[in-house]
Order: C-alpha cells, then sequence, then structure tokens
C-alpha cells in the first residue's frame, strides 16, 4: 500500500511561508491533498528516484508535476532540474520552476536544462495563489502527458 | 760591291762591338795608317827611283856601247880616209881623218865618264885610249911618209901595224862591251827583284792602311751614330724636362734678386690667369698675394733668422694667393736660394702646391670629425674606446664622464684595473677578449659597475670590435646605457602591477560577492516579503471578524510597505544590473522609442490627452532597452511632478549640433510640475536621493540614478535645470552618428 498513492504535485520549497503559501493556494485550488511537499533538492530527488526515505514508494507512480524552488540548501532546484532531465525514465516529467529569481542567467539556464515553466513568484499575495492556481490547472487538467 | 762593303762593315763591326772609340784610338789608327802609307811611299819613290836609275844606267851603257862603237867607227873611218890619201894623195880623203881626231878624244871622255864608276872599265878604257893612240900616231906616220912622198913600202909597216892595232881595239872594245852588258843584265835583273818587293809592299801596306782606315771608319761611323743618339736622346731629355716644368702639376717661380719673378711654367700661368709676358719680369712675389700672405713672406724676408736665410731653403709654407681674375686659392710653396759660385744669390726658386681641395677637404674633415665627435659626445650613453692590443681606453664620452665619475683625462690611457674593484676589472676584461677573440657584438643586458660618485649602477653594455682594413680588431668599442632607474621603476611597476593585479583580483571576489549578493536580494529578500503579504492576507481572511477597521488599515499599512520594499529591491536590482551588462550600439529612432516608452506607461492613452508633446527628435545609436529605460524614467518622472498642475505639460525636443568633440544630439524633457530647488541639483541623480517624500509623489530615488547611469555608459551627459514649483527641464545628449551628419536617418 502506498502512502503516496494520491499524490500528483511535488513542491520542493525550502522555505516553510513559502511552502504555506503555496500549499493554501493549491487548498484553494482542491489540489492540496495531491500535493507532496519536500524541503529541499536532495529529498525531492530521492522522492522521484525512490530512493532514501522514499525507497518504498512506488516508481510506476511518479509526479505529475514537479514545482522547484531555485534556492534550496544542499541540493539546488538547477541540480535537481538537471538529474531529472538528465535520466531517460523521468525526462517526461514536467518541471516547473517555480522562484523568486528575476535573473535572466537562471532563466536561460533552466530552459537550458529542459525546464517546461519558469515562473516568478509575485509579492503579492492575490497574484501568488492565482498563479498557483494556474499552474495546477493548466499541469493537471489542460496539459497532457505522455502515458 | 755593295754587298761586299756591308758586308764588311758589318764584320768590322761585330769586331768592334762594344768598343768604345776615343780620341787616343782615333789618333793612333791614323798616325799608324799614316805611317804605313808614308813606308809605302817611300819604298815606291825609292824603287822608282831604282827603277830610273836602273834605266839610267841602261841608257848611259848602250850611249856607252854606241860610243865605243862610234870610236870604233871613227877609227875605221879614219884608217879608210888616210888609205884614200895614201892612195890618190888626195887631201879631202884625210877629212874623216882630221874629224876622229876631234872627236874620239869625246868619245871616250864620254865613256869614260859613264864608265867613271867601272873601275875595270876604266883600266881597259885607258888601255883602249893608248891603242887607239898608236893607232892615230901610226895613222899619221902614213900621211906623214906620203906628204913626204915616201915610198909604198916605206908606209906599207905603218899599214900592217894598223891592222894590229885596229883588231886589238875591236876586241877590246867587244870585251867593254860585253862586260856592260853583262852588267847591264845584272842590273836589270836588280831592278826587277826591287820592283817586285816594291809591289808587294805596296799593296800588303795599302792593304793594312785601307785595313786601319777602314776599321776606323766603322768605329767613327758607329761612334757617329752613338753620339747621334746621344745628342737626340738630350734633345728629347730636354723637351721632357721642358715638359715636365711646364705642365708639372704644380707651379714653379724664380725670383731674381730683385724680387721680381723671372720665370714660370705653364701651370703657374695656367693657376693664377695671368700670360707670361704680364708676369715677367713684372710682378713680384708678393703681387699675387692677399695681403696677408703678402706681408707675412715680406716680413720672412726681411727676418735675417729665417729658414730662407739660415738654410737656404723653405719647406710647407702656406700662403694664400690672388688670381688676375681676383678669386683666392691656397698654396704651400717649397722655396731654395740658388747662389753663385761667389755664394751670392742669384734666384730663388720656388714649388707651389694648389691645397685648396687639401683645404676644404681638412675643413670638411675636421666639420665631420667635429659632428662626430658632437654626436659621440652628446649621447647619452656612455660610448668608450679601448684599445684591442692592451685594453687601454682611447676614448670617453661625457656620459661615461659623468657615470664614471672621472675625467677623460684620468681615464684615457688607464684599464679597468686602474678604476674598478677587480672582480668587476676582471670580468670586464674577460668579456672585451672574448668580443675580439670572436669578432662578434656582444650584448650584456645587465652588469654592475662601480663609480667614484653614484656607487654600484647596472649598465646594459653592448660591446662590439672595430676592425682595420685587414679584419684585424683594433678597437673595442663599448655602449653603455645607465639602467640603474630604469630597473629600478621596473622592480616599481612590477610591485605596482603585483598590487594592481591582487586588487583587480580582490575586486573581482568583491563583485562576485557583490553579484552574490544581488542574487540573494532578488531571492532571499522577496520570500519575507511574501510572506508578510500573504500572511497579512491570510490573517485579513482567516481572522476578519475579530479584526476591526483599525487593524484592518494597520494590516493595510503592513502590506503597502512589504510592496513598497518589493519595488526598491526590484530597482536596485534594475540599477545593479545596468553597470554589468553589455550596451549595444545600433541605429535607433528615438521619436519611435518615446512613443513606446509612453505606450508602456500609460497603455491605450493617447499622449496629447496626457498632456505630453513631442517634436521630431534625432536618432542615435545606442542600446535600445536602455535608452527605452531613460525616456520611461524621464518622461514618467514628468508626468508624475506635473500632474498635480491644472494642465499638466509635457514637452519633449532633441537637436543635434556639433561641438569641439564631435556631433552630439541633445534631447530635453521639459515639465511644468513642481520643479525642484537648484541648490539641491547635486543630489538629483544620486541613487535612493529623493527631493520629495513618497507620500507627495510615490517612488524609489532610483529612476534618474538609471538614467545618468544609461547615458553615461552611451558617452553622453546628463542634467538639469529647474525652479521650485516652477517646473523641470532634463536633458541629456549622446554622441551623434555619422548617419546624423548627413542629415539621413
Amino acid at each position: 500500500m502506498d502512502r503516496y498513492e494520491s499524490v500528483e504535485v511535488l513542491l520542493a520549497e525550502d522555505n516553510p511561508s513559502d511552502a504555506e503559501l503555496a500549499l493554501r493556494a493549491f487548498r484553494k485550488s482542491n489540489f492540496a491533498n495531491k500535493v507532496h511537499w519536500v524541503k529541499d533538492g536532495e529529498e525531492a530527488l530521492e522522492y522521484v528516484m525512490c530512493t532514501g526515505q522514499y525507497a518504498d514508494r512506488d516508481p510506476n507512480h511518479p509526479p505529475r508535476l514537479l514545482l522547484l524552488d531555485l534556492k534550496m540548501p544542499k541540493v539546488d532546484g538547477i541540480d535537481v532540474l538537471r538529474r531529472i532531465k538528465s535520466e531517460e525514465r523521468f525526462k517526461t516529467i514536467p518541471v516547473v520552476i517555480m522562484t523568486s529569481s528575476n535573473e535572466e542567467r537562471d532563466v536561460v539556464e533552466s530552459y537550458r536544462l529542459g525546464v517546461n515553466s519558469y515562473i516568478v513568484k509575485p509579492v503579492d499575495f492575490a497574484k501568488f495563489v492565482a498563479t498557483v492556481s494556474e499552474i495546477g490547472m493548466y499541469w493537471m487538467l489542460t496539459n497532457r502527458v505522455p502515458q | 760591291m755593295n754587298t761586299w762593303s756591308d758586308r764588311t762593315v758589318v764584320w768590322l763591326s761585330r769586331l768592334t762591338a762594344g768598343r768604345q772609340l776615343g780620341a787616343r784610338e782615333v789618333t793612333l789608327g791614323f798616325v799608324s795608317a799614316m805611317v804605313l802609307l808614308l813606308v809605302i811611299a817611300v819604298m815606291s819613290y825609292r824603287s822608282l827611283d831604282d827603277f830610273i836609275g836602273a834605266n839610267a844606267r841602261v841608257d848611259r851603257t848602250r850611249e856607252e856601247i854606241s860610243d865605243l862603237e862610234d870610236i870604233l867607227s871613227q877609227l875605221k873611218d879614219a884608217e879608210t880616209g888616210q888609205r884614200g890619201f895614201l892612195i890618190t894623195a888626195d887631201e879631202t880623203f884625210l877629212e874623216p881623218y882630221k874629224a876622229s881626231l876631234v872627236r874620239i878624244p869625246e868619245l871616250l871622255d864620254m865613256v869614260r865618264t859613264h864608265a867613271a864608276d867601272n873601275g875595270e872599265q876604266q883600266v881597259r878604257l885607258s888601255d883602249l885610249e893608248e891603242l887607239i893612240a898608236q893607232r892615230m900616231q901610226s895613222l899619221e906616220r902614213g900621211i906623214r911618209m906620203k906628204r913626204s912622198n915616201a915610198p909604198v913600202r916605206d908606209i906599207r909597216p905603218s899599214l900592217d901595224e894598223g891592222k894590229t892595232l885596229m883588231d886589238r881595239s875591236r876586241a877590246l872594245v867587244a870585251a867593254i862591251i860585253s862586260d856592260e852588258e853583262a852588267r847591264l843584265a845584272r842590273r836589270a835583273e836588280a831592278v826587277g827583284r826591287n820592283a817586285i818587293r816594291a809591289k808587294e809592299v805596296i799593296v800588303i801596306g795599302n792593304a793594312a792602311a785601307l785595313l786601319v782606315i777602314a776599321i776606323i771608319f766603322v768605329l767613327l761611323r758607329g761612334e757617329v751614330a752613338r753620339r747621334r743618339r746621344a745628342q737626340h736622346a738630350a734633345q728629347r731629355n730636354a723637351e721632357e724636362v721642358s715638359e715636365l716644368y711646364n705642365n708639372a702639376p704644380c707651379a714653379y717661380h724664380s725670383v731674381g734678386p730683385d724680387g721680381l719673378l723671372l720665370r714660370v711654367n705653364d701651370t703657374w700661368l695656367s693657376w693664377f690667369g695671368y700670360t707670361r709676358e704680364e708676369v715677367v719680369g713684372k710682378l713680384h712675389h708678393q703681387d699675387v698675394m692677399t695681403p696677408e700672405s703678402a706681408a707675412r713672406l715680406v716680413a720672412l724676408q726681411r727676418d735675417p733668422g729665417s729658414p730662407m736665410k739660415r738654410l737656404g731653403h723653405v719647406q710647407d709654407v702656406e700662403y694664400e694667393y690672388v688670381r688676375k681674375d681676383g678669386t683666392r686659392f691656397m698654396a704651400s710653396i717649397n722655396a731654395a736660394i740658388v747662389r753663385n759660385s761667389g755664394g751670392d744669390r742669384i734666384i730663388s726658386r720656388s714649388t707651389l702646391f694648389d691645397i685648396t681641395g687639401r683645404k676644404r677637404a681638412e675643413q670638411l674633415l675636421r666639420e665631420s670629425n667635429l659632428f662626430l665627435d658632437s654626436v659621440i659626445e652628446n649621447i647619452p650613453d656612455m660610448i668608450f674606446v679601448k684599445d684591442a692590443a692592451d685594453l687601454r681606453f682611447v676614448r670617453f664620452n661625457r656620459a661615461g664622464e659623468e657615470l664614471l665619475g672621472y675625467p677623460r683625462g684620468q681615464l684615457i690611457g688607464c684599464n679597468d684595473y686602474d678604476f674598478f674593484p677587480t672582480g668587476e676589472a676582471e670580468a670586464f676584461t674577460a668579456r672585451d677578449r672574448e668580443v675580439l677573440a670572436n669578432g662578434v657584438v656582444v650584448d650584456i643586458p645587465e652588469e654592475s659597475v662601480m663609480t667614484r660618485d653614484k656607487g654600484a649602477r647596472l649598465l646594459h653594455t653592448k660591446k662590439l670590435p672595430i676592425v682595420d682594413e685587414t679584419g684585424r680588431p683594433r678597437y673595442l668599442l663599448g655602449i653603455s646605457e645607465d639602467i640603474t632607474e630604469r630597473k629600478r621603476a621596473e622592480a616599481e611597476e612590477r610591485k605596482l602591477t603585483e598590487e594592481l593585479r591582487r586588487r583587480t583580483a580582490q575586486l573581482e571576489v568583491t563583485n562576485r560577492e557583490l553579484e552574490s549578493f544581488s542574487y540573494s536580494v532578488s531571492h532571499d529578500l522577496r520570500s519575507p516579503l511574501r510572506a508578510i503579504d500573504g500572511f497579512s492576507r491570510m490573517l485579513e481572511e482567516d481572522y476578519a471578524e475579530r479584526i476591526d477597521a483599525e487593524g484592518k488599515r494597520m494590516l493595510g499599512v503592513v502590506r503597502e510597505n512589504a510592496a513598497q520594499m518589493a519595488q526598491l529591491i526590484d530597482d536596485l536590482l534594475a540599477f545593479s544590473r545596468l553597470g554589468q551588462q553589455p550596451v549595444s550600439a545600433a541605429p535607433v529612432d528615438m521619436d519611435l522609442l518615446v512613443r513606446d516608452a509612453l505606450a508602456g506607461l500609460f497603455p491605450g492613452k493617447d499622449p496629447a490627452v496626457l498632456g505630453v508633446e513631442f517634436g521630431p527628435l534625432p536618432p542615435v545609436s545606442g542600446d535600445r532597452n536602455l535608452l527605452r529605460q531613460v525616456w520611461v524614467n524621464l518622461v514618467g518622472n514628468a508626468i508624475k511632478y506635473s500632474s498635480r498642475r491644472e494642465t499638466p505639460r509635457v514637452r519633449i525636443t532633441g537637436r543635434n549640433y556639433q561641438t569641439a568633440a564631435g556631433r552630439e544630439c541633445e534631447y530635453c524633457v521639459e515639465d511644468n510640475g513642481v520643479g525642484f530647488d537648484m541648490k539641491y541639483h547635486h543630489k538629483l541623480f544620486g541613487v535612493f536621493q529623493r527631493l520629495h517624500s513618497s507620500g507627495d509623489f510615490p517612488g524609489t530615488g532610483v529612476g534618474l540614478a538609471i538614467v545618468q547611469r544609461v547615458v553615461t555608459r552611451h558617452n553622453g551627459r546628463v542634467w538639469a535645470v529647474g525652479r521650485l514649483n516652477e517646473g523641470a527641464s532634463f536633458y541629456f545628449s549622446l554622441p551623434a552618428t555619422r548617419e546624423n551628419d548627413n542629415g539621413q536617418v
């Protein structure tokens, strides 16, 4: 029995405030029970690759969306992106970078590594909620991925 | 004949070849030839004389014989006549008899005279005379008998006697004649022998004389030819000497005791431009000199102690001469006094050498040397020359003196050991030997030398051999540059460069830190703001019924400040990024850009409604995005600060003009807003500097700082003119593009 069976969105965010805001936004869009929050890049990779504390997770049930913060302890978002996009079996997982960084070089590097979307988190809460909601709607409902 | 004589001459010439013919030999030859001829003449004369004598004697003998025969005939005639008389007694018959009486003694005398030298004949003649006398007496007796009529018988004996006498006489005469004839024959034989000897003598003597004369002739002929040749040679010599005198490459003149020029050669005349007639006997030596030289010559002539007076000659005295046409030339003169046997000075002879060319060459050489000396002297590096043989200094320039601290008087003639520590001197000398041995330039990039006044100095020295025409090194040339200061400066520079490198590295580190800082700012500072805003909202939403109006207002202030802070961060990041990103350059249409900026600021609004008007703006070359930001900020400010006017007005103008640095485009944004006090002008463009509170006009104080940074990075200038409450004008100027110069876009 996989307790992550219902999880469809993996949120990698080291800042608990941002995570809470994001989760609140998902909750408003009724996605809350489908979101799993990890606190750094290492944990994100362990979840995706079913290693470490996620070793018993079902590898046949990858997340349908990976929301990555860039700046995280241990393994940052860029590294996570690079690892996932470099492995054939994870390549198809849509990855959306959601970060405070508006730096051009981060945007360029992310797209070079094959990111599916790059979102700058708005400071304004209303805009933030709207953005997160839009992301969830788009990638979970609108977008189609290979089966 | 010719051939023969020629051969003889040739032969004689061979015989006498190489013999010099002196007067004594000629005399001896002629004397011997004359003696020979004399001997021949004497002998000839004597031989002829003998011959003539012999002939005379033959004649005499013949006369004698004839006379003797005549005597016999007279006797017969006398006998015949007597007989006739005896027969006839006719006296006429006695005529022959009477004639013979006279004639016979005459004949006998003649015979006797002829045979005077012959004693034997004289005896015989005496006998004959006796016989004739007896016969004549016999005849006389007969005659006397007849006359006396003596009978015939008486006469007869006399007749017989007569006959005997006659026969005897005949025999005697025959003997005399025979003897004479024998003598004649003997004499003729002697004469013949003499004649043969004379002939031999004449022939041999003549031949000898002829030979002697021939030899003398040949010798004389040779001598004459030799003399003629010698004469020709002497003549040619004289001509050559004359030619040499006249056309010598130097001028000659002779001066008489009166000081006048006696004789000059053609060269002299051609040099001076006079004719001989104008010079000889008319000009003094000093007359063809410059006054200065003439004075010198005259003074010398008067000086009793002058070399001319003491030694009789002078050499290499230099005078300046004046040609007939007035031009001048320098000549060196050698002169000698010629004295007669009495020791009196008769003339002086002088040789002049034109030394104008030499003087000019000397002058050129002097100038050239002076020039080279001056070059060497003024070269700021030490130049020294050493003799290759002993490495002693022979030349030093001023820089060398100053460097080493010794005057060249002390340096020249000395070597390295006299001035430098032994170790240094040994090193220098070893290098010198190396240069001279290998014949190559040696470059010593750095060597230390101990100087007298300046301590140890570092030199960059080049040493090279100076070779003579045979390729053997004669001198060693050294060029030393004092690189002490340069080395010090280089060390200083290295230190500075090192420092700069260190600081640059530091700066790079700082920059990286700054970058990482701004990165953190952009990322990390926004998260708390988002949390503040988000949680304020969550508070409002979740606890709406428990928070009163004042609480909600306060939450609003919290969220407003968070938003303000977020804006500050964005502006600050934008400003800091300006310093890093490169500025591109492309033609920019400023009219379009201003419209674009306005559309961005106030989407969908007509500029006229906003009170913005703008004329044609000159295009420039620059970074479109950055320049757009300039317009956004300036126009945004103008609209913002004039927004409280009843009729806000913003005017945008542009022009281009020529400055000393080139064409520039100047743009101006003018508004009728609140303006500013010019005393705060300097704060306008500072980061976070504001002249109004954000309560009056919102803003972060970064906009004009960005404007200034963009314009500066385009090599332009920005400035502002304003009055409080009367509006402000913001100007910026940018270098014009070439297209602008032509008035085209």
